[in-house]
């Protein structure tokens, strides 16, 4: 069975999507973090429960609201998330009040909230949907495995229609743990991140995006899926591992007409795709990470882009790292990795 | 028709047992190992019982052939002794990684570090910080053993280790992989016994799953890891073949974040898909080994939820807690065990501490040890948070 | 009376995250729960921590707090007799 992308929600450091000025001018960080541009939530969740709700919460829910009325479906067949480190400011809120009152006369909301599965059960009650509900939570590698999860139930007939999507929060304090193990660019904005490709670090990101998948093709498809990968390590390099895939959906480096890459700007990691110049020599190579920051789940923005792309014929100009003209845009390849780990493979069409 | 999968392995640690010997051997002479918890460096210690492994890291990390001072969390390392048994077990320790995966679950992966370290990072503690998120002790495993494919980590609440399960199987199901390592692994950890304790549904005593009076559950630590295997992968080894996974699924009560549904939505269909999945009918089912946490509300569901199903036929059950407590992202993986040990000893473990049943549904488990029943098919609970519920079916070979 | 009335009218308003309401639109009389406010099994224990932090009172049974956290008066007539 084929599986299309019918509906897309994103709650993105560019805006909401699907909007008309989505990636119109490019939002500018320069304080090393890219946080998401909150929508008003009032207008998808009730006030009783989302009185309680964290940005984690309230971001993932609305997305998957938001690309259910994209998808005009009302209730999704089963629901599969995916979050690399899941609900951060109600863990933090938690370890903060046991910490300062010595595990004494906690309040149980935050702990109650700090489960990874916390907004796909969120979903559920909201769509009433009883059926398969899962959270993948592998680092930079939990959307595509959510993804992978979807399109197998979708492809092998078990389900019509699946809900998936990636969320990811960065608080202030999250941000600063960060600092004691990774670097991060302070003071440079994401719109000069490549020019400041030669040192260490990158800029943190966060956002929520979610997929309609289904086995049904409309007048509102993006773009259809055709295969994914993970593979931790790559035992025989980059060239080999990118070539078995395209191989394994009977394809040549030649067919694919755009590659998005996960480049992020560190000196320490952006060379581990020098590869793809060589091997896509006519494609058109793209890149994500400076419009939604580095984070675990950012693949989700790179697949909103692939789709996009497909459904508009049409490569932002902000994306592009070089000058190939593309004709007739019909196949988009994602790649992204993180330090040499986890490295994610996404192919999809034109429909 | 879809390819047989297979378990050819399988690894534990809890309360009751450092190995699957041990755990056996503690079932069948029903000694728990709930208790004052003397590692976990909490206040609660003389209040809530656990059910925690007496080993310091260090020692953990010994039986793990782990060298001192690496930044595995006690997560990592129970994890890894599970699941070095269980590969051991299938005899896959120095062959057969090709298209070898591992999905592995954990609810609060290196919290138990992380909780140390909070506001006190230093330069020697500061690695635990990359170990805090789930995916970390998944991969400190798939590098210890050799593993460097398909390397996956799902986190669904107390259902976590049931879904990892599904989740690899899928994966042979697809002949995306011929063998996957699943199960799940969590240390206790200040964060889940205060968290659990802010819900006021922790048993001060040990906790009575079915029971009239119970009142809480007990928590526990440890891990649990399956090797699945396709039925080609298997072929010139099949004397290693302990059970088949027969039947599988997940559903969800879409009722509240804690709270489960009256009737048991969640439950009922979870079990009755499983048992759809694996065509077999009610009659087939020998035992159940039931989620039965001991806190109100789950006992009560779920002995709601098998009675809508089983009708008059419910099969022998029993809740294993009360030994190992509840190992959370463990737990579904570890009863898993347990129930294929049921299977394979024609024994049913006894749901301890039971007295009177419940009084708005009186189910009655087994109360004590039943030997030489012929059990042919074992159906396992877990149900977690979020109204993830899971049910899991392995038969006899 | 009245002044612990409108103090746990603010509290609760805290404590339960009501960003939208008023203690005016809290009834004294007026069931919390369910038909009420709508509050659910995680306010009654957001409110159990409250009487112990607030009010020194030890709730151990949660199934009690059905009839302490009726409505604000049945609150404040427990916190009374208690303290």
């Amino acid at each position: 069975m084929s599986v299309y992308i019918n509906g897309i929600g994103a709650i993105t450091p560019q805006g909401c999507f699907p909007s008309k000025d989505f990636l119109k001018e490019m939002n500018i960080f320069d304080t090393g973090r890219m946080t998401v541009v909150e929508p008003p939530y009032r207008d998808f969740i009730k006030p009783v429960p989302l009185r309680r709700m964290s940005k984690f919460i309230k971001m993932g829910l609305t997305s998957a609201l938001m690309c259910l009325n994209n998808a005009k479906n009302q209730k999704p067949d089963a629901i599969i998330t995916a979050t690399g480190l899941g609900a951060v400011e109600d863990t933090d809120k938690f370890l903060d009040n046991l910490t300062d009152d010595n595990e004494n006369l906690l309040n149980p909301t935050p702990f109650i909230q700090s489960t990874h599965n916390v907004v796909a059960a969120r979903i559920a009650i909201e769509t009433g949907c009883h059926d398969y509900n899962m959270t993948f939570v592998h680092k930079n590698a939990s959307f595509e495995q959510g993804l992978l999860d979807a399109y197998l139930k979708i492809n092998s007939g078990e389900y019509e229609n699946i809900l998936v999507g990636g969320t990811e929060e960065i608080t202030e304090a999250n941000y600063e743990l960060k600092k004691n193990v990774e670097f991060w660019k302070e003071g440079i904005g994401n719109d000069r991140l490549l020019e400041n490709n030669t040192t260490k670090g990158t800029i943190v990101g966060e956002g929520s995006v979610f997929f309609n998948l289904s086995q049904v093709k409309d007048s509102g498809s993006y773009a259809e899926l055709k295969s994914m990968k993970t593979l931790y390590k790559l035992p025989f390099g980059l060239n080999r591992a990118l070539v078995d895939f395209l191989a394994s959906a009977r394809l040549t480096p030649e067919d694919i007409d755009v590659v998005l890459l996960g480049i992020n700007g560190n000196v320490e990691e952006d060379f581990i795709y020098d590869t793809t110049n060589e091997l896509f020599k006519n494609s058109s190579l793209a890149w994500y990470k400076h419009l939604c920051g580095e984070y675990e789940t950012s693949s989700a923005f790179a697949l909103l882009l692939a789709a996009d792309i497909l459904k508009s014929k049409n490569i932002p100009e902000i994306i592009k790292l070089n000058d190939n003209k593309i004709e007739d845009i019909k196949n988009v390849l994602i790649y992204q990795q993180r330090f040499n780990r986890n490295h994610s493979f996404t192919f999809l069409s034109k429909c | 028709m879809p390819p047989k999968i297979y378990v050819t392995g399988i690894g534990v640690v809890s309360a009751i047992g450092l190995n699957v010997a041990e755990n056996f051997n503690s079932l069948i002479k029903l000694n728990h190992g709930i208790g004052k918890p003397e590692y976990l460096d909490t206040v609660h210690s003389d209040t809530l019982p656990c059910g925690e492994i007496k080993m310091t890291n260090l020692e953990l990390a010994r039986l793990a052939g782990i060298k001192i001072g690496t930044d595995f969390s006690r997560t990592a390392l129970l994890g890894l002794i599970a699941a070095r048994e269980a590969i051991e077990n299938a005899g896959l320790m120095n062959s057969g990684k090709n298209n070898m995966g591992i999905v592995s679950a954990t609810t609060v992966g290196g919290m138990d570090r992380t909780e140390l370290l909070y506001r006190n990072i230093t330069p020697e503690n500061r690695n635990f910080i990359i170990s805090h998120v789930c995916g970390d002790s998944t991969e400190k495993i798939a590098d210890s053993l050799g593993i460097s494919g398909f390397v996956s980590t799902i986190s669904t609440a107390c259902s976590s280790s049931i879904n990892s399960i599904m989740s690899g199987a899928g994966m042979i199901k697809n002949n995306l992989l011929d063998r996957v390592i699943v199960g799940g692994t969590d240390a206790l950890a200040k964060f889940t016994v205060n968290g659990f304790n802010s819900l006021m549904i922790l048993d001060k005593n040990h906790n009575r799953p079915f029971d009239r009076n119970r009142n809480g559950l007990n928590l526990g630590e440890g891990a649990a890891y399956l090797v699945l295997e396709s039925e080609d992968a298997v072929k010139g080894r099949e004397d290693k073949i302990l059970c088949e996974l027969t039947g599988y699924s997940n559903a969800n009560d879409a009722f509240h974040q804690t709270a489960s549904s009256e009737n048991g939505e969640g439950a009922y269909l979870a079990m009755s898909k499983a048992l759809e999945k694996s065509g077999l009918t009610i009659e087939d089912i020998d035992y159940i080994n039931v989620h039965g946490t001991g806190t109100l509300n789950n006992d009560l569901t779920e002995a709601i939820a098998i009675s809508r199903l089983f009708g008059n036929n419910i099969p022998p059950f029993s809740s294993t807690k009360p030994y190992t407590g509840h190992t959370l992202g463990a737990v579904g993986a570890t009863e898993s065990v347990f129930s294929i040990l049921a299977l394979q000893n024609s024994v049913v473990f006894p749901n301890l501490n039971f007295k009177e049943p419940m009084e708005e549904k009186p189910l009655t488990p087994v109360t004590e040890l039943m030997r030489n029943v012929e059990i042919r098919n074992v159906l396992s609970n877990s149900f977690g948070f979020g109204g993830n519920d899971s049910s899991i079916i392995f038969s006899a070979v | 009376m009245e002044d612990l009335i409108k103090k746990l009218k603010e509290e609760i308003l805290e404590v339960l995250n009501l960003e939208d309401m008023d203690i005016e639109d809290i009834e004294t009389e007026a069931p919390l729960f369910n038909d009420g406010l709508g509050l659910d099994s995680i306010d009654a224990l957001e409110l159990i921590v409250l009487m112990e932090k607030e009010y020194g009172i030890k709730i151990d049974d949660p199934k009690k707090g059905k009839d302490i956290f009726y409505s604000v008066k049945t609150m404040a007539d427990f916190i009374t007799k208690n303290q």
